[in-house]
């Protein structure tokens, strides 16, 4: 045990002292150039290790994969646009897509309402109380997703007609004196994505709560107290007072959310694998890549993913400039 | 300003896609194919596998013993999710030096591109002349060579039941498929519900009905076609595979024959869904799982207890009385590399030496010559004498075997769809032949 800390001590102390002694040789290295040189290279003497990092293990990888989306299954042989026409055109995969979009249409909005509405609640309560609720809401947070999953398969969970339920939601139609569901197979109105989408849902909840809250509690007083006199409703205060001014970070807690949402993976494949048309893109990449071994269509979805999720990047960081340059 | 430093990142950008462009691995590298031994022998000589608990420290106590006779030492290395080590490994260049695969499909996979070693003649010879009849098949790749024998087994042709209950309802407990049907009516008869049937098994949900139609393909096709059917020259569609799920709907799909009606059965997890035989009043009186299920997790611990009279077990039932293949599934050794200490273990793993400990832990040896005795429990000397050692033919688990595509895919989610009601046995095959790779390659 000694040992193992003695060993991490002398790593952190190793890392960042090697890692002060580069910067500095490159400083002097860049120094002994004279005049208007020594200005040109010191930045990218200094970026430079950073960008070196990315490049090898962002940049490099992602062009790899690009490389092998165009090759057969164990990356020997160019195949063209062979693998995006079989995914493309296998209605399972489309029906992949379809579930992804479902997800993206739902999850983040949903946990962005969910968590302004607690927000918005919660700062009405007395402090403690308002302590106590957040706590709660917030506690999904730590844990993971199949940890999630876990705990909501004693919501979902069932056991055959007679035997005593051990699911909540199929207790409740016992009472009922309804025949239990295996609520994972119910496709109809793609109700069992639905429900796993819950399960996201309740642990996105707090994050967005937590921001939420800050945001509103940082919303100037005087800028309601004059809409209050002007004679506006709560309702208006609410939407045309408040809501703008905590709308940046609405945005952002919405994009985080979105961006988990499209890598969604766990969920799903600890509840289904992607059975009864639950499937999304994550899973599908898991199952092409550890389980079929089809490297090429792995990296198409992959590619495919990355296409999808660019616009959302792009849309994020300029409204993050937007906001650098607003302070 | 902005646009130029786009610009300019997407020459870089294109400059790095030219140079790795045509950067694909090369395919198979450095082979090696001969079986004999070579090399001084290493001090340490490198096993890994995927099994754990009881089973993994009787694997180290017999293979320690033979090692510390030999010379050399053991490393071993448990792989937690073993086709995704033993891949990273490999392809690392960094394999071990014996591994225990638990899909033949995998190792044949590797050995094609040169990464595992085949058995020689002789040591197959002797291992065929004490194997049950079948093994030495589980381990042959397309190109006829051997290149894994099993060490341990277990069992999956069961048919587990509540042995006071059929006494005290004087039933016996069927020996052939017509028997098992009759037992099933007379059952049913009496107002009872024969069946439990439980696939259920998280993200593995459809494995055990694999199970179910693999045992029934042996029965019904034969094992001939059983082989021809793994390796996909026989369709799911065609009129001898087609017979054992015909055969199972015939158990599964009718009213009153299964605990909770058959679209319980996608639902009803794996492990806990025979339990309900010993139930009082029982929930149904038959249940079919291999061996593990009268372990820990399996049936309760109060029945597990008293396993000798509370359970009752026998061979899934024959065709024709008396020919009984026996499926199977196990870890088959292979060798990474022609080290002499390497090939020693490997060998010896594969022996009917080995396993003294692994047995008394309550695994199977493949050998027909193993001393029953030293299984554990009458339950375990039972199936060992009376169903494994005692078959025709004995044969890897199929869908272990076929392509991962449609071994872990739609052949575990084609049939869940079909039990499940949203589409009926002829999609379902042709669903499941569909998706079979379309090259070999």
């Amino acid at each position: 045990m000694a040992i193992k800390l003695l060993n991490a001590l002398l790593a952190i102390l190793g890392g960042i002292g090697g890692a002060m002694i580069i910067f500095w040789i490159l400083n002097k290295l860049a120094e002994s150039l004279k005049g208007r040189w020594e200005d040109r290279v010191k930045p990218w003497m200094f970026a430079g290790p950073a960008i070196l990092a990315i490049s090898v293990y962002l940049i490099y990888p992602a062009i790899q994969t690009i490389n092998f989306s165009f090759a057969n299954e164990e990356g020997t042989k160019y195949v063209g646009l062979r693998n995006y026409q079989d995914l493309l055109g296998e209605a399972d995969f489309r029906n992949v897509l379809l579930n992804n979009l479902l997800w993206i249409a739902i999850v983040p909005a949903l946990t962005v309402v969910l968590g302004l509405g607690v927000a918005v609640l919660a700062d009405r309560l007395k402090p403690r109380g308002e302590k106590a609720a957040k706590t709660v809401i917030f506690l999904p947070m730590a844990i993971s997703m199949v940890g999630a999953a876990t705990i909501w398969r004693s919501i979902y969970e069932y056991q055959p007609t007679g035997a005593p339920q051990t699911g909540l939601l199929n207790a409740i139609m016992g009472l009922f004196g309804r025949d239990p569901v295996y609520w994972y197979s119910i496709e109809t109105l793609k109700l069992n994505s639905l429900l796993l989408m819950v399960i996201l849902i309740w642990t996105q909840v707090g994050y967005s709560m937590v921001l939420l809250s800050s945001a509103i509690k940082a919303v100037p007083e005087d800028t309601i107290e004059a809409g209050r006199i002007d004679g506006a409703g709560e309702k208006r205060i609410f939407f045309s007072i408040v809501v703008p001014q905590i709308w940046p970070t609405v945005i952002t807690v919405f994009i985080t959310v979105l961006i988990g949402v499209m890598k969604v993976f766990d969920v799903v494949y600890v509840t289904t694998n992607g059975g009864y048309n639950t499937d999304v893109v994550g899973r599908r990449f898991y199952n092409e890549m550890f389980t079929v071994r089809n490297g090429g269509y792995a990296a198409a979805i992959v590619v495919l993913l990355m296409i999808a999720i660019t616009p959302v990047l792009v849309y994020q960081v300029r409204q993050f400039r937007r906001e650098e340059a607003n302070r | 300003m902005r646009s130029s430093t786009l610009i300019k990142v997407a020459a870089s950008a294109g400059a790095v896609a030219l140079l790795t462009t045509g950067c694909l691995s090369s395919g198979s590298g450095a082979t090696v194919a001969t079986g004999t031994a070579a090399g001084p022998g290493k001090a340490t000589v490198e096993v890994m596998y995927g099994f754990g608990n009881e089973q993994e420290t009787a694997f180290k106590k017999d293979l320690d013993k033979f090692a510390a006779a030999n010379g050399f030492a053991v490393k071993y290395t448990k792989a937690g999710s073993w086709d995704t080590e033993i891949n990273l490994r490999v392809s690392g260049g960094n394999a071990p030096d014996v591994g225990l695969f638990p899909q033949p499909g995998l190792m044949c996979d590797l050995a094609k591109s040169g990464k595992v070693l085949a058995y020689d003649d002789a040591t197959v010879t002797t291992a065929k002349s004490t194997l049950v009849p079948g093994f030495v098949g589980a381990g042959t790749c397309a190109d006829g060579k051997v290149y894994g024998l099993p060490s341990a087994v277990s069992v999956k042709s069961l048919l587990w039941y509540d042995a006071p209950q059929f006494a005290t309802n004087g039933w016996k407990a069927p020996t052939t498929l017509a028997e098992m049907d009759a037992l099933t009516a007379q059952i049913k008869g009496a107002g009872k519900v024969p069946w439990c049937i439980a696939a259920e098994s998280g993200q593995a949900t459809g494995w055990p009905i694999t199970d179910w139609i693999e045992d029934l393909v042996l029965r019904f096709a034969g094992p001939e076609n059983y082989d021809k059917w793994v390796a996909g020259t026989l369709k799911f569609n065609s009129p001898e595979i087609k017979a054992a799920f015909e055969y199972l709907q015939s158990i599964a799909f009718t009213d009153g024959n299964v605990r909770g009606g058959t679209k319980a059965i996608a639902a009803t997890n794996f492990q806990t869904g025979g339990n309900a035989l010993f139930d009082n009043p029982p929930g149904c009186y038959l249940f079919k799982q291999a061996t593990f299920i009268a372990g820990k997790g399996g049936f309760p611990d109060a029945i597990l207890a008293k396993a000798d009279t509370e359970i009752g077990v026998v061979a899934f039932p024959a065709k024709e009385a008396g020919n009984n293949p026996v499926l199977t599934g196990g870890d088959l050794a292979s060798a990474f590399n022609n080290d002499a200490n390497t090939l020693k273990l490997r060998n010896f793993i594969a022996s009917k030496d080995n396993g003294i400990e692994v047995g008394k832990a309550g695994y199977f040896s493949p050998h027909k010559t193993f001393d029953t005795a030293l299984y554990p429990s009458k339950m375990l000397q039972t199936i060992a004498k009376d169903v494994l050692y005692k078959s025709t033919a004995a044969r890897f688990d199929g869908s272990d075997l076929m392509p991962a595509k449609v071994g872990a895919g739609t052949f575990w989610t084609e049939p869940i769809k079909w039990i499940n009601g949203s589409q009926d046995l002829t999609t379902t095959l042709s669903n499941i032949d569909a998706s079979w790779p379309k090259s070999a390659s």
